[in-house]
Parts: C-alpha cells; structure tokens; sequence
C-alpha cells in the first residue's frame, strides 16, 4: 500500500503537474487557433480587443446574476478566486516548490488568510452541493458529473485543510493517509481540469429557438444554420470565452454556463457540435420554413392570455406583406410545403 | 406632428429606388435586403405586381406588447417606431409579431430595426419616381387606416382568405407634409 | 474589401462541370467592369477563325461597379460572346433586375464556357452555384421558364434570365430575356445561349454592395436624379407631351416611319391603344432597377397576356412590316418576348420577304403558301412561328442575313443588314451624326452604340445651335461636343464654305463619333442604363460619374481615367474584329442605302460613298486608328497598356505603326 502511494507523490506529482501544463497548453493553443481562424473567417471587428475585454470583465463580479441572485454570485466569484489563489500561494505549497529541484520561489500568502480561503471554498461548495439537490428547477437541470466537478474541487482543499488543523488526527487511519488523501485528491482535481470546459448549454425545456444568443455571442462559437426544417445550434468549446453574452441575452433563461467534463470533446477543435434543434414552422400560405415553432407557439399563448389574436402569425415576411396588402398571385405558383424542394 | 407613410400599391412600378435609398442611407450599403421599406415583387405569366410595405405606426402596436426586453417605443415628434440598441437582443419577436412584416432582426447588426421615417424626412417618398408613396400627416389620414394593425389583429378571426384592401381615403385636399 | 464591385468572377466550364471563381480585381483597374470585362475576356479566351456555335465560343454576363447601386439607372447587364451573326464580338445590354441581384450575390462577371450534354440551367444563391437539369422547362416559353424555375428553386424572389424556343432552336437572332419585357436581343446572344443547351441563369444574391464614401455617393446620386426631373417627360415612351408625329419610332427622328404614320393617319400613334389597354399596376408604365424614367409600357390586353414594351418593339411590327393595327403588334411583340427572338431582326428578314413577295419575284410556292402581303398580321404571326420552328420558308429567314438571299436560290439582295445583323428600326440615313453612328457601331445593326441624337443639330443653328433639345450645353460632354463643332467649323469657314454644320453635312461627325463612342462605352461598361446618362439626354455626365464612382470605391476617378478605359476598351473590341479579318472596309452601310434617297427625305439628304470615307477618316483619326486600315496602332495599343495586342497584330502581320 505504502508503495503505491509512494509513487503517487513521485513520480505522480511531477506527471500530474506534466499533464496539467501540457493540457492546459494545449488547449491555449487550440483555443487561439481557433479564434483566430473565426476572425478571418468572422471578418469583423477586433476579436482579439474583444476577446481581451470580456477576460477583464469576468475578473470582477459584472454579471446579469448579480441583480437575480446577488448571494449566490458574490459566493459563486469567491468560490473560483480562492481556488485558484490558495493552491498557489499557500506557504506550505510555495515550500514543496522551492525545495523541488526548480527551486522556485514566490510570496506566499498569510496562514490566516489561507485558512479563510480553504473555508470559504468549504462552505461555498458544501452549499453548492446542497442546493443543487434541494432547488426543483437545478436539480432537474443536473447530471452525475455535476455533483462530481464539486467533490473533486472541493475534496483537495478539505483534506488539505484537515491535515494541515489536524482536524481528523484522532481517527489513527485518516490521521495517517490525510495527506496522501490530499495529494491523491489534488492530482485528481488537477487532471480533471484538463477535461473542465465551462460551455454553453440551452435548456431544451426553455429555449423556443430565437436566435437571440447566437447574435449576441462575440465571437460567432455559438451560431445556428437552417438544415432542412430544422433550426441547428452549434457550438464550439475551444471557441467560447465564456463572456455570458448569451446567458444574458436569453429571454427564457434558457441559456447557461455549466461546467462539463468533455472526455470525448478533447480534440474536436475543428467542427462544432450540435447542441440544439428545433423545428421551424411552415408558412401556411407558402411552405416557406420561417420561424420556430416552439417560438410562435409561445407568442401564440402569450396572446391569448390577453385576448388577441394575430392571424398573421403563422405567414412568412413576404406572404404577410400580401396578406395584409392585396392578393397574391404567387401562391398558386407555390403551392404547400410538401410539395417544395 | 406626427406623420406616416401612406402607400397606394397600384401605383408602384417595382423599380425599387425606395429599398436602395433607404439601405444606403441606414446601413452604409446598397442592399434591399437591409432596407426598412419592402417591395415584394409576384411575377407570374408576364403579370407583374409590385407590393411595397413598411411599418404602419399602429395605434395598438403589436411589435412592442411582444417584446420581451421592452425595446420598442415611440418618438414622440413623428410617432415613428424607436428600438433601443441597447435593450433589444435580435429574438424576432416583434416580427412575427408585425402584422405587415414591417420589422425584422437585421443579421449584420443583431437587433431589430424598423423604418422611423428618416427623423421626419423619409428618403423613400422623395425619390419615388411614381407617386405611391406619400408622407401624410395623421390628420389629414383617415383614422381608420391607422387603427388598422390592431383592427386586422383582433378581427383576426372573422377575415376570410379574400382580403380587400380598405380605400385609402385622405380627408383633406392639402397633401403637403408638414 | 470590396467597395462598388461584387469582387468575384464566375468561370463555369459546362462540358466539365468545372466552376471557378476568379478575384475581379484582376480586371477592375483597366477595364472598368461590365463592357470591358467581355471585351478583354473574350479577346483573351476565344481563338481566331472559332465557329460561335462551338462549344467553345465564351458566352459573359457583366455587371459594372454602378449596377444594384443608386445610381440613375443602374440595372444593366452587358451580355457578350462571338456572335453567330457577324463572325466578330457580338454584345447587347440588358435592363431589368438580373444585373443588380447577380452583384447582390457577390459577383461581376459570369463566363460561360463548353456545351452541356443535355438541357441544363445554372442557378446562384450568393456562394452556391449549380448546374442543374433543365428536362421540364426545354421548350417553354420565356415569361413560364421563370414561373417554372422559381417555383422549383422555391424562391419566389430569384431573378431568372433564359432562352426561348428559338434561342433553343439556334435561329440566328435568338434573344435573351428578363422578366416581361427585358431583352438582350441584338446580334445572336441567344443563339450561343442555346448552342450551348443552357435554358436559363436564376441568381439571388443576399450580400448587397459596400460603398466606401456612402454619405458623398448618396448626395451626388440624389442630385443626380433630382436634375433628371425635368427632362422625364420627353424620355417616357407614353409621354410624348405636345409632340408631333406621334409614333415612337417616329420620334427617333425616323423619317420613313413619320411618313408611313402619316400616311396611315395614325393620329396619337400607340397612345390610344395604350390608354385604353394599360396595365393598372404601376399607371401602365413599369422599367428597370433603380430607374425613375420608367419608359416601358406595361399592357394587359384581354385574351392576348401581359405585355411590357420598352421604345424599340414598336418599330419593326408596325411602320417596318406596314401594320396599321395595334392587336396585331401586340400579338407580334408578345410573341417575340415568348418565344425570345428579337423583334427588330425579325421584322427586318419579314419586310424583306414581303417586299420580294410583294415584287412578285417570290410566289406563294416559296412561302409555303403564306401570303406575305404588306401588313398582314396572320402571316407574319404564321410565319414567325415557321420561323422558330426552323421550319420550311421559315428556315430561311431564321438563318444569317447572308445566306437567306442564296437560300431562295435566286440573284437577290440580302435584306439590310450591318456587318451581318439585320438593321435596326431607327433610320440611319437623314443626320450625318446618325450615319456615323451606325458605321463605326462595334457589333453592327444599329447606331445605339455611337447614338448620335444628341449631335444632329450641333453646328446646324438651330435649336440654338445646340444638342438636339435636351443634353445640358454645360456639361463635360456639350462643352467637348462644342469645341470639336467649333473647329470643324472654323476649318469649313476657312476653306470658303459656310459657316454652319447642317444635320446633313460631313464636317466633325467623325470626331463627334468617337467622342460618343467612348462616352456610350463608359456607361455600358459602369453599368449604368445609357438612356440615363447626358448622352441620350437625361442629364447625367460623365462628371457625375466620375465622382460617382470616386466616391463609391473611395479610389479618385477623373473623366480622364474613365476615357482612357473606353478608348481601351474600344481598341480591345476592334482588335478582335481585326483579328478576325475586319477593316476599313467593313464600316459601311448597305449598299441599297447608299447613293438612294428614302421616302419622306430630301434628295440632298443621299449619303455618297464620300461622304462616308470621309467622315470614317475623321473618326480614326479622332480614336488613334491607322487610316488605311482602321485598325489600332502599335504606339496607341502600347500606350493603352495592351502589349499582348500590339504582338498579337505583328504576329498577324497588320500591324501598323501611326
């Protein structure tokens, strides 16, 4: 037993840190390639000013959340400020790193502060946890790897700090493997990362396929095309800075950032992948596919809640304008839509 | 004052001067695609038949009480219909919406855009070559047609497929736009 | 960037299947774009000797950096290929909306090349181009190919240009057609159309086009077609104000028609038909993109179909073919449109069977026991049918101006024709502007090309000495048109002769060609509808399009550089005339008109082979051509930039230095 954990610390750490640097290198250059490659094919605007700006922007808590669910953000920003700060500027980790062979060596933070930190991402992550499970509306939106992505991240800061208070040092077996349980957990949390993708994704009960966050999306990753009958959201992880724009231009809510572990998405850095359908409606006077169903179907309620009608809605631009104009002569040109294409 | 665009489609000679002027003078390029007036060409056998539209500054707009981000107005000077850049997130709404297909989500800009009458003086009705488009005040409009985007939405289920086209009735002699 | 220009040409091989596209600003620079774009291509792609119905002629569609924008008029397309009716490069422009959406999807320039093995049709949606058959619309009419095509294609907004039975039967004056009344109808483009088993071209473009300076280009458009809004009312073929004689090929200055519509006593001419038998949509007038003159008539007459009927269609089935009723022109125009023939070439081979008939010098026998009597509407209507078919007495006439006296066995005199295209409606013979106009035209037929109207009068006195009544004598083009006049009569003076230019004297009419020549050249290669420019008097210059297109691409343009172009251009399409045999020589008139003195013109009015030498010599002086042979000299080929030319004439041994 005593063999193995030996070789999770060496060479475990250094291959662990290996993978973690090469990964996260790897995706940095996918990840500029890609972009870079959209903006010549996007040819608007500096996407690199852009892209640079929505960075800064997310260094502060600037998001439309903060009005809905103001707790929950500033927990949410202090959860990811403390877990990137403390696993590098903690005094213990800053040794281990300057006796390494690299001997490097920078100013690690206060204990005390330290402390603080671990805890906040404790608690914060306990009640993410919980939350997850008590809300309806979250829980119906969650999946096993959500529930994990917090035990994995949370996992190495407890048991780094039970080891260090010696929290559990009065159970003999945890007060022995404490620190193997937090290296194993910090090698596990470090390689997760490499598969962590903060992405997109459009709740499939709420989004009625308006389009409003691809035009919103800076950087056109997330994009929609029209195949067939269908209204088809791609996206693309490698090409997503993860600004929010679409989150807070969905008018159903339906948009959001999630963590995923994307295993097979790793090396899908040319295509998109399909992250939404919905069908269009024909026109009833032309065939034409012209907007989402899902989309009409709702104004359609809406309306009716207020008592209106509106007997254009299922016509496409063009036969509206002859509806409410004159007649058409092309529509016996036309025909339905079954008998297009 | 406020003022509308009043368009008699049997005038129309579908040579489409009213859709390059209004792109050029909104967007920068000649494209009909992006211009806020419309002509829908029908060709069929030779007939030809020529549709022009734009927003009607309904009285009960249809375009606003759907819009989810509360983007749409009114200027107050022309009665035009005002987007707010800032609050429109380009969801179609309003489009479908629209009883005349009178405004739409440009893809180029990511929102929704509308004819406002060129801020009082529309480029459309001066270089019309055929006299269908006219820039009438409210006044001088019979009421009825400007009531009409909401009479045509509630009467929604009483129409039948042969719509007629209500006489355009322009009440006082003087046509001079003020 | 592109500003003014779709950016792309589009190169389909229809024996491979093969498309390509090429980066327009290849050609931009020298030549402008629509009629110089053919011009340069089709010299550099087509061999010499090459027969037009081989797969290999090369038929183009080009659009110049004016078309879909603001510009007055600006809907045009140049269509291009060698022709089968004079051997040389054939070309004819055409209005509607084709051109505009064809830039719309990204492109400048369509160059069509091979024969497909079965009926095809191309179709373009901005980057998307096909090749597809065309199995359920070979055979059908032009106005139901577009019905037909839009309705597979499912886009009811598609703007299709196609072929009719006759294109598709390789009569030799097949036309193509847009939308009702649009043609490209002159020299054959139809037939290389159909040779190659392409029915029809349906394009719809999304792009729009970028201007670089849109607030300076959307004032001078606007003051442009603010400075036209006088002069609409004489351009309007329904508007013919107080004028009198009333038929519209009168009013062309056409003295024969006058005379005939006169004689008929045809008070008001097509006015009353159209009155009584307009189309309500539009006032029954309707025109092309981005145009207010609006100068077709569109009709609706019951039992006959729609009809749009631009200024040309009424001269040949009326006063040419001595039709006094207008049902029976009506059947004719419409006829053509379907079937896609033009009106002007078939009238011409019909009046000459009549005028043989009517000679007695062929019978019924040779008709196919049709009575081709002056304006009898049911034979002509028989006959244009026979003619489409290629069927009996009809195969004659629907062959090349050439072949169809041989044909009839007989020692006849082919019908009229310049360089092989059947004349035109309009007289060439009364102005001395307008003779020159007809000679020195690149494709023949007509004098559209150097269209001299404007000129008449210059140096006569009257109207006040003047362009003929509308042109503004401020302009770039009155005051150049002037100082050349003002020479011309300087030099007449001097030698002792009388001061004034008459319309029926020699002096300046040469250089006055050239001048037109290249003026004329600008706008069919800018794109622009030459009917709007100050030329055919509806005051826009060549000052508004320089800084027109100064503005639009954000690259200064001065007139100089514009007729530097056309003088390129010109030369360009000259040399492919030589390259293939063309001189001097050819530039003439028909023999039948010249020496003859027509009815409703006086006898000093005769034009004399002298008066036509000379006039040619002043011309090629005036554009830099060697005077023995009228062909471009080395030094102007070199100074023009075209090297490849200049050795091109060495190679074949005419080439001449000044």
């Amino acid at each position: 037993m005593d063999t193995v954990f030996y070789y999770i610390e060496d060479p475990g750490l250094q291959i662990v840190f290996f993978i973690f640097a090469l990964g996260l290198s790897l995706r940095l250059l996918f990840f500029i390639g890609r972009l870079s490659y959209s903006e010549h094919t996007a040819q608007e605007g500096n996407t690199v000013l852009m892209v640079a700006f929505y960075i800064v922007r997310s260094l502060v808590p600037y998001h439309k959340k903060m009005v809905k669910a103001p707790v929950y953000t500033i927990l949410r920003y202090l959860f990811h400020l403390c877990i990137f700060t403390v696993p590098i500027w903690f005094s213990g980790h800053v040794a281990m790193w300057e006796e390494s062979s690299l001997e490097w060596y920078w100013t690690p933070i206060s204990d005390g502060l330290a402390d603080y930190m671990t805890l906040a991402v404790m608690i914060a992550g306990a009640w993410f946890f919980v939350r997850r499970i008590l809300i309806p509306e979250i829980r119906r939106n969650s999946t096993l790897s959500d529930f994990i992505i917090i035990c994995l991240t949370v996992l190495p800061f407890a048991t780094g700090y039970f080891y260090t208070h010696g929290t559990f040092d009065h159970i003999e077996f945890l007060s022995a493997y404490m620190w193997r349980f937090h290296i194993i957990s910090g090698e596990a949390m470090l390689v997760m990362i490499f598969f962590l993708y903060c992405v997109v994704r459009l709740d499939q009960n709420r989004c009625v396929g308006c389009d409003a966050c691809t035009l919103s999306c800076p950087t056109h990753t997330l994009e929609s095309e029209t195949l067939s009958e269908f209204r088809v959201f791609k996206y693309s992880h490698y090409q997503c800075i993860c600004c929010g724009s679409c989150v807070n231009a969905c008018p159903e809510q339906a948009a959001q950032l999630r963590h995923e572990m994307g295993l097979f998405n790793l090396f899908k850095i040319v295509s998109k992948r399909k992250i939404r359908q919905v069908e269009l409606a024909a026109c009833e006077q032309c065939g034409d596919r012209f907007a989402p169903l899902p989309q009409l179907g709702k104004l359609n309620r809406n309306l009716h809640r207020d008592d209106i009608e509106i007997s254009t809605l299922n016509l496409c631009q063009r036969c509206k304008k002859l509806r409410t104009r004159k007649n058409d002569l092309t529509h016996e040109v036309h025909g339905l839509a079954s008998g297009l294409r | 004052m406020a003022n509308v665009i009043v368009i008699d489609t049997e005038k129309c000679s579908g040579c489409k001067m009213c859709e390059v002027a209004c792109s050029l003078i909104n967007t920068k390029e000649c494209n009909p695609e992006r211009s806020r007036i419309r002509v829908v060409t029908s060709q069929k056998n030779g007939q030809l038949q020529f549709v022009p539209s734009t927003c009607m500054q309904c009285e009960t707009p249809m375009c606003e009480l759907v819009c989810p981000a509360g983007a749409i107005g009114s200027d107050p000077a022309t009665g035009a219909k005002i987007i707010n850049d800032k609050k429109c997130i380009g969801c179609s709404a309003c489009s479908y919406a629209c009883p005349f297909g009178a405004i739409y989500v440009d893809r180029k800009l990511g929102r929704a855009v509308v004819c406002n009458q060129c801020e009082g003086d529309p480029i459309c009705v001066k270089v019309c070559p055929s006299g269908a488009l006219q820039y009438v005040s409210h006044d001088q409009v019979n009421i009825t047609l400007r009531r009409l985007g909401s009479k045509r939405v509630l009467m929604a289920r009483d129409m039948t497929e042969e719509i007629t086209e209500p006489h355009l009735e322009i009440i006082s002699e003087n046509r001079e736009p003020c | 960037m592109a500003y003014m220009y779709g950016g792309q040409l589009l190169k389909i091989d229809l024996d491979s299947g093969k498309i390509e596209k090429e980066p327009t600003s290849n050609y931009q620079d020298l030549w402008l774009g629509g009629r110089g774009f053919n011009a340069r291509i089709l010299y550099e792609e087509i061999k010499k000797g090459l027969d037009p119905l081989d797969p290999d002629n090369v038929l183009m569609f080009s659009i110049g950096p004016f078309t879909g924008t603001l510009v007055p008029g600006a809907g045009r397309v140049e269509v291009a290929a060698k022709s089968p009716a004079t051997g040389i490069q054939g070309m004819s422009n055409m209005g509607g909306y084709w051109g505009p959406e064809f830039k719309y999807a990204g492109y400048d320039s369509l160059i069509i090349t091979g024969r497909a093995n079965r009926p095809v049709y191309i179709t373009i949606n901005n980057d998307r181009v096909e090749i597809r058959d065309a199995d359920g619309i070979w055979g059908l009419d032009t106005y139901r190919t577009q019905d037909a095509i839009r309705k597979e294609l499912g886009d009811p907004d598609a703007e299709v240009l196609c072929i009719g039975p006759a294109g598709e039967n390789l009569i030799a004056y097949a036309s193509v057609q847009t939308r009702v009344g649009n043609a490209a109808g002159r020299t054959g483009m139809g037939t290389v159309m159909g040779s190659k088993n392409l029915k029809a071209i349906a394009v719809r473009g999304t792009k729009g086009v970028a201007v670089a300076d849109s607030d300076r280009f959307l004032k001078l458009c606007l003051g442009a077609l603010e400075s036209q809004k006088p002069l609409l009312g004489m351009a309007k073929t329904t508007d013919l104000g107080d004028n009198d004689p009333p038929s519209w090929a009168s009013t062309l200055g056409n003295y024969e028609a006058t005379e005939w519509v006169e004689q008929k006593n045809l008070k008001g001419g097509h006015m009353p038909f159209w009155e009584k038998h307009k189309n309500p949509q539009g006032d029954g007038i309707t025109g092309c993109f981005n145009c207010q003159v609006r100068c077709m008539d569109y009709y609706n007459l019951n039992g006959y179909g729609p009809l749009v009927a631009s200024c040309t269609i009424y001269g040949g089935p009326t006063w040419l073919l001595k039709n006094s009723d207008m049902k029976t022109w009506y059947a004719i125009a419409s006829k053509c449109q379907r079937q896609g023939i033009d009106t002007q070439s078939v009238s011409r081979m019909i009046a000459w069977a009549m005028e043989l008939y009517e000679q007695r010098v062929i019978t019924s026998n040779d008709t196919d026991g049709i009575h081709l009597t002056w304006g009898n509407g049911e034979a002509i209507l028989l006959l244009i049918d026979k003619i489409v078919k290629q069927e009996g007495f009809g195969k004659i006439l629907a062959g090349n101006v050439r072949d169809a006296g041989k044909k009839l066995g007989k020692d006849i005199e082919e019908p009229l024709n310049i360089k092989g295209v059947p004349l035109g409606v309009t007289n060439v013979m009364n102005f001395r502007a307008r003779t020159m106009g007809a000679l020195i035209n690149p494709r023949g037929a007509d004098e559209y090309r150097g269209r001299m109207g404007t000129f008449d009068n210059l140096g006569s006195g009257s109207g006040a000495g003047h362009m003929t009544g509308m042109a503004s004598p401020d302009s770039w083009e009155g005051k150049t048109a002037q100082k050349i006049a003002d020479t011309a009569m300087a030099a007449k003076k001097n030698a002792g002769g009388d001061a004034l230019i008459g319309q029926m004297d020699c002096e300046s009419r040469g250089e006055l060609a050239a001048l037109g020549q290249k003026l004329i050249t600008v706008s069919d290669s800018l794109g622009q509808c030459k009917w709007n420019t100050i030329f055919l008097n509806l005051g826009v210059s060549i000052e508004f399009q320089a800084k027109a297109l100064s503005a639009g691409t954000g690259k200064e343009t001065r007139i100089e550089d514009l007729l530097e172009a056309a003088a390129r251009i010109s030369a360009q399409e000259r040399a492919f005339a030589a390259r293939e045999g063309f001189t001097r020589e050819q530039d003439t008139l028909p023999g039948k008109l010249i020496n003859s003195q027509i009815p409703g013109t006086w006898p000093e009015d005769k034009v004399t082979v002298e008066d036509l030498e000379k006039m040619k010599d002043d011309y090629y002086r005036a554009m830099g051509w060697n005077l023995k042979t009228g062909i471009p000299t080395v030094d102007l080929l070199q100074s023009l930039k075209l090297d490849d030319v200049a050795s091109d004439f060495q190679d074949m041994g005419i080439s001449e230095k000044k």
